[in-house]
């Protein structure tokens, strides 16, 4: 009896599956724009050997000397909507000198990251908590608080990619001197070569407003360019040999400085 | 006495203020600069990998959306033709 049960709901689940089998007409299929919403983890990041011709932003004291600089995070990334996206991250880097000790530094950083897509524009809002060391990891010197707004995007023509990005920020701090304005203009610049390598480019301007504290008033400008030659190891790793000019202005007469880097990086992402 | 104390009290406090005006170029405050230009070159190369996406919770695979006016269509077709 159990056994005749079994069977005749075998057949009619098959029959039933039939029918649903015959009443889909594949031809009349809707198309609908899927995105998943499922948040994703992925670790990115960079390691570098770089020698600085002025290892402690000095004016009159130029010291030359090699760095080693890694720098990882641990990203969480999800879609609220389509063209809604958010980030979590925590974000270690730091410098460490071979001679200079004094310039050895370290930062730690967690933070989020909300990013509108608007007409091809990446518009975003960041909060990052952030706690920055003298040494690596040795003493803490302070602890602030960023708020970012930036807008940045994509233009391809060709083999050649630009990258703008815009962004604003202000840091609140436990310690007056580092409360400022923070204004970024980049331009990131990217002519392919072929499939493994690319000429990159990346002009760069800062300005900051000091708004307290011993800095208050203080204002400096920072530009810089690089120009380097980068070779894709892989879809997700790429060696990038840079030369870096850079130059310090400030109402401060004591805060110009300028500097040379050069050195390979290499970016990951897994 | 109390002069005296008041004086060098103010010399300590201007001997402070000068120091910390003209303290190192690389200070505290300015030692993570670079690392934060770095930061952002480093965003531009990163965001032109591939980067690999690990999900959290495995979806699963989409259904398809079926138009339920065809397959009332096919329906009345299948009677008519009875």
């Amino acid at each position: 009896m159990r056994g005749s049960r079994i069977v005749l709901a075998a057949t009619s689940f098959l029959y039933a599956s039939g029918a649903v089998a015959a009443d889909i007409d594949l031809t009349e299929l809707r198309k609908v724009e899927y995105t998943s919403m499922s948040p994703t983890w992925s670790v990115v990041g960079s390691l570098s050997p770089t020698y600085t011709a002025n290892a402690l932003f000095s004016r009159d004291d130029r010291r030359g000397d090699f760095y080693y600089e890694p720098d990882v995070s641990l990203r969480l990334d999800g879609k609220l909507a389509p063209d809604l996206s958010y980030r979590i991250f925590a974000r270690a880097q730091f410098e460490a000198f071979s001679r200079e000790h004094d310039g050895n530094a370290a930062i730690a950083r967690l933070g989020a990251r909300l990013t509108k897509n608007l007409y091809g524009w990446r518009i975003s809002a960041t909060y990052e908590n952030r706690y920055d060391y003298d040494g690596v990891f040795r003493d803490l010197a302070f602890t602030s608080h960023d708020v970012t707004g930036a807008i940045a995007r994509d233009f391809s023509f060709d083999n050649v990619t630009l990258s703008p990005l815009l962004q604003l920020t202000y840091r609140f701090s436990d310690l007056a001197e580092a409360r400022r304005w923070r204004a970024d203009a980049l331009l990131g610049i990217e002519v392919e070569l072929n499939s493994k390598w690319s000429i990159v480019s990346t002009p760069f301007i800062e300005a900051f407003w000091f708004t307290d504290g011993l800095n208050r008033d203080r204002q400096d400008q920072i530009y810089s360019a690089s120009l380097g030659l980068k070779y894709n190891i892989a879809s997700n790793v790429s060696l990038t040999t840079n030369v870096i000019y850079e130059a310090r202005n400030s109402n401060v007469a004591l805060r110009h400085y300028r500097d040379w880097l050069i050195g390979p990086r290499l970016d990951f992402a897994f | 006495m109390r002069n005296s104390i008041v004086a060098a009290g103010t010399a300590i406090l201007f001997i402070c203020t000068a120091f910390a005006a003209s303290a190192e170029p690389r200070d505290s405050v300015e030692r993570g600069d670079r690392m934060d230009r770095d930061a952002l070159r480093d965003d531009v190369r990163i965001d032109r990998l591939k980067i690999p996406q690990h999900p959290i919770v495995v979806e699963e695979p989409q259904q398809p959306v079926y138009n339920t006016k065809s397959k009332q269509k096919s329906k009345r077709s299948t009677d008519s033709s009875r």
